[in-house]
Order: structure tokens, then C-alpha cells, then sequence
């Protein structure tokens, strides 16, 4: 089979982002209020465009990275800055540094808040 | 460059450092508020109105807009008062604050993004502002100006 061509597909950016809540909300209730709090805003469609998900999220150190095309990179920020509760307790999440890289945002990530750990899905 | 927001309480300084903020300001410290009484805008040089739509469910008219940006006047769009509505609520404002942000473009009248946070959950990070000016139609250095530059207007020395 023949690979994508790369000047059709959209560069990605990665946001590494932290949650701030009271309670400690296991992995699933977390990306699943993020996935709801950007379709809720962004729609559906922008959020299919943007190619948008979350690539990992440590429940631990309440920290994450998730993914977004750069054309529509802003509506899932903004998206994100809407979430105001996770499950049912108020939290807000936080994003500290975008990358163009996988590597970088897990690097980028080590580097400001130390011992990120990879959770595998 | 310095980061601005408006918060009901100070008390988030500290927690608003840590996120990247120089300042916070707090509802004493800007010159005038006026909210939604119009009119009182048009009189007082350098009020500040945050969210000029609410209760009235109307635009910042044209004529309005003139008036203000005479008298130096400053439209704040709140982060909080998008989140705490849902829905299609939620659309409806959202279409009512990029209708504004037009005629404030238009008219030349500064606008400022703020969190108008009433809780350390409320408070996001500078970047988070500006990607939601850009969302409602800002470009890229006019959203920045909206969270660092604008708010010089606003507050008390």
C-alpha cells in the first residue's frame, strides 16, 4: 500500500496540559470531560478536522498531552478553557506548553514538571 | 510583555503568578465599572464595560461604540460568562460577542479578554485567553494586545 502523502496531511501540534482539581478523577472521566468540553465548543466538525485527541494522560501527576491540527489548534484551547468541572467536582485544566513534537512535549514536559511516565492505552 | 486579568477576588495573586500573570487586578482597583447601564458609559471617560450584552441580549450599537471609543471606553469579554452558559445558550452569546467585537474593530474601541475568575478553578493561563479571542474572531496580535497591552487602560496606577 501506498504511504499518505505528506503534503496532504496537516501538521500537528501536541499540548501538554495539567488537571487542577480538588479530587483526584480517574483517567476516563478526565478525557472524557476534555473530548465533551471541546466538542461542546469547538463542534464536532472542527474538532474532525483538527484530528484532535488525547495522546496520554497520567493519572497520577494529573497531566497529560493531546493532540490538534494547527489550522484549528485555538478552538481546542478555547475549548479546554471552558471546562469549569471534571465528574462532579470543579476543576479547570491547565495547558503549559505547546510542541510541534511528541518527543519535545514529553521532553518539554520532564524538563518544567519532572517524572512524566507514560501510561500505555 | 505583561499579562493582565480581572478578578472578582485577589486573593488568586499568588496562584495567578504561578500561571504567568504580572498582574491581577481586582474589581476596586479599575477606574469605572458600568455594567450594563449604557448611558453611563457614554458619560465617564475610561469605564469599562464587561460583557455589555448581558440581561440586555443587544449588541454594542454603533452609536455606542462612537461614544466609547471617545471617551476611552474598554469592553471586556469574560471568559466565565461563556463557560457558565451551556448549550445553545452558549451559541447564542458566543455569536452576540464576535457580532461586538466587529463593531469594536470597527469603531476602534479597546477590547480586553479576562477570566473575571471568581475561584482559583476560573483562572487560566494567559495563552488559554488568547486562544479564545482568536476563537471569536481576533487575529493573532490583536488577541495578545487584549490580554497584555489593553488592560493599561483599565486599571489605576
Amino acid at each position: 500500500m501506498k504511504p499518505f502523502p505528506t503534503y496532504l496531511k496537516e501538521k500537528e501540534r501536541y499540548v501538554v496540559f495539567t488537571v487542577e482539581s480538588a479530587g483526584k478523577p480517574d483517567r476516563k472521566t478526565v478525557i472524557n470531560s476534555i473530548c465533551s468540553a471541546v466538542l461542546d465548543y469547538a463542534g464536532e466538525a472542527t474538532a474532525a478536522r483538527a484530528g484532535f485527541r488525547v495522546v496520554e494522560y497520567d493519572e497520577n501527576l494529573q497531566k497529560g498531552i493531546l493532540r490538534a491540527g494547527t489550522e484549528n489548534l485555538e478552538e481546542v484551547i478555547a475549548g479546554l478553557a471552558m471546562l469549569e468541572r471534571i465528574g462532579q467536582e470543579p476543576a479547570s485544566i491547565i495547558t503549559q506548553h505547546v510542541s510541534g513534537t511528541l518527543k519535545k512535549a514529553r521532553a518539554e514536559d520532564i524538563k518544567t514538571l519532572g517524572l512524566f511516565t507514560r501510561t500505555n492505552d | 510583555m505583561n499579562y493582565y486579568d480581572l478578578v472578582e477576588d485577589k486573593n488568586m495573586a499568588k496562584h495567578a503568578s504561578l500561571l504567568g500573570y504580572d498582574r491581577i487586578i481586582s474589581i476596586n482597583e479599575v477606574n469605572a465599572i458600568v455594567n450594563p447601564e449604557y448611558t453611563e458609559a457614554i458619560k465617564n471617560p475610561g469605564s469599562l464595560l464587561i460583557d455589555p450584552l448581558n440581561e440586555r441580549k443587544t449588541l454594542v450599537d454603533p452609536a455606542l461604540a462612537k461614544k466609547m471609543a471617545e471617551k476611552n471606553g474598554v469592553v471586556m469579554i469574560s471568559l466565565k460568562g461563556i463557560a457558565s452558559r451551556e448549550g445553545m445558550k452558549r451559541a447564542g452569546w458566543i455569536h452576540s460577542i464576535i457580532l461586538t467585537l466587529r463593531i469594536c474593530k470597527k469603531y476602534n474601541v479597546e477590547v480586553v479578554i479576562g477570566s473575571f475568575a471568581s475561584g482559583p478553578e476560573g483562572l487560566k493561563t494567559p495563552r488559554m485567553l488568547e486562544a479564545v479571542g482568536q476563537s471569536l474572531g481576533l487575529t493573532k496580535p490583536q488577541a495578545r494586545w487584549a490580554c497584555t497591552n489593553a488592560w493599561k487602560k483599565v486599571f489605576r496606577e
